[in-house]
């Protein structure tokens, strides 16, 4: 009765690791080449968002700030325009089988 | 039962090996749905080990005898709120314990980067997949909770009535919450190393995981320390024993990636030490999981020494070797895009922020080995005992308090000397003047006036941060004063949470200096009536009482304190004898923020006349009320920001900006 | 591995040393600093150790060394031999016998008894050994009696 209760046991945890197998693969996530560039917007973002704050609250002078703030822009446009071509080549290979685009 | 609970542990090793055979086959392959199938046996195995738990508890509860394992924590007198958490009470239950939040780690990570970054998932699932078959490896051949005997008696021993106690009773689970949550960023970061997929190797996907786990590895050491303290009797907190030293080397090691960290995060620098920083936290927390079990360091908490020890210095040694040889093979790749800007930044400063804790954790590594690396190479072992610690420890202590003020006063990047100063001008005459008035006030030793002196520095620098940015909000919205606080604090959590976290640390840095420097003792012995004075307070011995409670004989010693002419109230000192020859202890405790009054009953005499041990601590509660607040500002440094940027994609600008 | 940002981002900011004279003079200054620490790191270790080392001895060492044989302070490990327990009068001075298995030495202790001491438990104490004999110890730990050794699997099963 237990051995019999411990095989059922086995048996249903083998269907279950073993049944991805037979399930058609899902489609790999759009998502994946855009979270490190969002990650990586973000970080941008942040750093902006305190160097503002730094430089209201007097740490850093008027010449060190104009300057971050420029690097860090450049960052920002450099991260929009590849998540940006990212979009556009994620649009093109969904609607390229729809026809003209 | 007891077959129940072992097949679902070999079955779950055998689970375990699979996930790692097919996440690699899977990703060779290039066939996600073997990659799926490996992911579904984790989960298999989770809910094997929650199965075999599940009997262990079941075990537990019911006072089956039949188990080893329940006969050894389990007795029939003993509370039962006790015989639930006497699971993790022995050496094979803590492991069950330890792999079984590992699954849950592992489930909740492996669905939480499945959707961030599904690149890393085979082999997360490898690495993860591994460690567990470690554990369910020694837990099914090696250390089994489920042996049983043929004849069961008809009590239990129970546990050694030390571990009854609500602190003892949480401490394992939150300090292996923390041990096992250094596996979360390990695994990240080896990952992607070995995808090679991202940029960052995971270290900083890896950053919330290794928060949490340095939390939970926090308050475990703070339930430990307040466990010592109020059950142990011997009036401290901490020891310098090498169990509690295996806890502090990860904490040390992981509180210096969360600085190190932000550096990576906005310089993409310091890449190939945040790696060998993760690596090292999940080595040191698995070599803390080694100490505890094997009994090779004398330590009054090692359960027991056994030929475990040998197992798990194998496994440390063929993890680090693993993850290290991946770190080394994508070196060149994690090369840092920057260097640092100025010597005068916050990146230099956690730089050096790192590089003392880092040698605080090396300190205490060596005074913890100490005595095998001594007789390897002198022959002789030699221990080391607290004067070791404490004479290495304090100055770099000293050093890390100054940077902790210096910290928020300095900006990313490049610091202006002038605003530098202006920052801290105040704080550092706010720390003068409280030297000259502890000295002043009598206080000669240096270290305690230098200790607190740099305290208040440290809280005046953040003062100043929180009032600098009220400002800074109140200039842009006008808000009132309070809301402008909460906004501040709301919109900035990562930093003004630190900065509370910061503050928690000041206080618990207070409780260490007064206690550690200021307590006083003395050992009276006293007839009924007669009183003895100490510091501020007189405590009247009352007499002598016997009695039984919880199944042992309790000698109570009555006492009443008073300050002055003031009645503070009755208070008992107890020892508590079981029939099982163990012995504990129930200190009179009075907490106030001032001190603590700390009575032990020593000894007795047939006559009526008691020896006590009275102590008074100063300072000891700010230590908990540094745990309570440190623990609100990592709570609001842990809720996520909500996204600046919106997760669809982003509307076009500029060129792209052709209508839609 | 793919960089997240492909744009050139100035590396220091404008103002800055040349990269020559910067980058090397960076590199003393870091040298010069870790230099420090681990300099201040190895004085205090020394030190350290001659605060707080104990060399660990067994019963039957210590007895064949005999007393001033230097007053070096020592680490004991042992267990506590039955029947020696004795306090005196007050409960403040503990006397007892530390074995290990063969050889057995007096020890006397006057401070903080850890619950878990009991005779037959295994302890380690610090002291010296004084001219008598008799081990004086400053330190007294106590061992939680091993109640399940699997070291032995098979008897384990």
């Amino acid at each position: 009765m237990a051995e019999a209760g411990l095989v059922a046991l086995a048996c249903a945890a083998a269907v279950f690791v073993l049944s991805p197998l037979w399930r058609p693969a899902p489609p790999p996530a759009q998502d994946a080449e855009r979270e490190p560039l969002l990650a990586a917007h973000e970080a941008v973002y942040r750093a902006l968002r305190d160097l503002d704050l730094d430089h209201e609250t007097g740490k850093l002078t008027d010449g060190d700030y104009a300057a971050l703030r420029a690097g860090y822009q450049a960052e920002a446009v450099a991260v929009l325009r590849r998540l940006d071509a990212l979009a556009i080549s994620e649009r093109d290979a969904s609607a390229g089988p729809e026809g003209a685009n | 039962m007891a077959d129940l609970g072992r097949f679902a542990l070999l079955a779950a090793l055998v689970l375990a090996l699979y996930a790692m055979a097919a996440s690699i086959l899977g990703a060779r392959r290039r066939r996600p749905e073997i990659a799926r199938s490996a992911t579904h046996a984790l989960i298999a195995v989770a809910s094997l080990e929650a199965i075999a738990a599940a009997v262990l508890w079941a075990a537990l509860a019911g006072r089956d005898y039949s188990f080893r394992y329940v006969v050894s924590h389990v007795r029939d007198a003993q509370p039962f709120i006790y015989n639930l958490t006497s699971f993790w009470g022995g050496m094979e239950g803590s492991l069950l314990l330890w792999a079984l939040i590992l699954s849950g780690y592992t489930l909740a990570a492996l669905r939480s980067i499945g959707r961030t970054r599904p690149p890393l998932v085979p082999a997360l699932t490898t690495v993860f997949g591994g460690i567990s078959a470690f554990f369910l490896f020694m837990l099914a051949f090696v250390t089994s909770p489920f042996t049983t005997s043929p004849f069961p008696p008809a009590d239990g021993r129970g546990m050694n009535p030390l571990l009854l106690n609500p602190w003892m009773a949480i401490h394992p689970p939150t300090l292996y919450l923390g041990f096992v949550g250094m596996t979360v960023p390990f695994a990240i970061v080896t990952a992607g190393l070995a995808a090679g997929s991202v940029d960052d190797a995971g270290v900083l996907l890896a950053r919330r995981w290794m928060l949490w786990a340095w939390y939970c590895l926090t308050m475990g050491l703070m339930f430990g320390a307040k466990w010592s303290y109020v059950v142990l009797g011997w009036g401290g907190y901490w020891a310098w024993d090498p169990v509690e030293n295996a806890a502090l080397m990860p904490w040390l090691v992981a509180t210096a990636f969360l600085h190190s960290v932000m550096i990576q995060e906005r310089r993409q620098m310091l890449t190939r030490w945040n790696v060998v920083l993760v690596i090292l936290a999940f080595g040191l927390s698995i070599f803390g999981t080694f100490l505890t079990r094997s009994g090779v360091l004398s330590s009054i908490h090692s359960f027991t020494e056994s030929s475990l020890g040998a197992f798990f210095l194998g496994f440390l040694a063929l993890a680090l070797l693993a993850a290290f040889a991946l770190a080394a093979w994508r070196w060149d790749e994690l090369r840092g895009r920057h260097e640092l800007d100025a010597a005068v930044s916050r990146e230099s400063a956690f730089v050096l922020n790192n590089v003392l804790f880092l040698a605080v954790a090396f300190s205490v590594f060596l005074g913890t080995v100490f005595p095998i690396v001594s007789a390897a190479l002198a022959g002789r072992a030699i221990n080391v005992g607290p004067p070791f610690f404490d004479h290495i420890v304090v100055p770099f202590a000293f050093g890390i308090l100054f940077l902790m003020g210096i910290g928020p006063a300095v900006a990313w990047r490049r610091a202006s000397p002038d605003g530098l100063r202006r920052s801290l001008q105040a704080p550092a005459a706010a720390a003068v003047v409280v030297g000259l008035a502890l000295l002043a006030g009598g206080m000669r030793a240096p270290g305690p006036v230098l200790a607190f002196a740099l305290c208040v520095f440290v809280a005046a620098t953040i003062a100043v941060e929180f009032a600098g940015g009220v400002r800074v909000r109140r200039a842009h919205r006008g808000e009132p004063p309070l809301r402008a606080l909460v906004a501040l604090v709301a919109h900035n959590r990562r930093r003004y949470g630190g900065y509370i976290v910061h503050l928690g640390i000041l206080l618990l840095f207070c409780g260490i200096t007064g206690s550690s420097v200021f307590a006083s003792q003395r050992v009276v012995t006293l007839a009924p009536g007669q009183a003895a004075t100490i510091e501020r307070y007189r405590v009247r011995f009352d007499g002598l009482l016997q009695s039984t409670r919880g199944g042992a004989l309790a000698i109570t010693a009555r006492l009443r304190v008073f300050e002055g002419a003031h009645d503070l109230g009755a208070f008992a000192a107890r020892r508590n004898l079981y029939l099982t020859g163990d012995v504990t202890t129930d200190v009179a405790l009075r907490s106030t923020p001032r001190d603590d009054l700390y009575v032990t009953l020593a000894g007795w005499t047939q006559t009526g006349r008691a020896t006590l041990r009275l102590l008074v601590n100063p300072l000891v509660s700010w230590m908990w009320a540094g745990g309570a607040l440190l623990t609100l500002g990592a709570v609001i440094a842990m809720i996520p920001e909500h996204r600046l940027v919106p997760r669809t994609a982003p509307a076009f600008r500029g060129a792209w900006s052709a209508g839609e | 591995m793919r960089d997240a940002v492909g744009l050139a981002v100035p590396r220091a900011l404008p103002g800055a040393a040349r990269t020559g004279r910067g980058g090397a003079r960076r590199t003393l200054v870091f040298a010069a600093g870790t230099a420090i620490v681990v300099l201040s790191l190895g004085y205090l270790v020394y030190g350290g150790i001659q605060q707080g080392a104990t060399y660990w001895v067994t019963v039957g060492e210590l007895e064949q060394r005999g007393p001033g044989a230097g007053p070096e302070r020592v680490r004991l490990g042992g267990t506590v031999a039955a029947g020696t327990v004795r306090w005196d009068p007050s409960h403040r001075h503990l006397r007892f016998a530390v074995t290990d298995g063969q050889h057995t030495l007096p020890v006397v202790y006057s401070g903080v008894v850890p619950d878990i001491f009991a005779e037959g438990r295994q302890v380690v104490v610090e002291g010296v050994l004084d001219r008598q004999g008799t081990f004086d110890a400053t330190t007294l730990l106590a061992k939680c009696p091993t109640k399940y050794n699997p070291a032995d699997p098979k008897t384990a099963q």
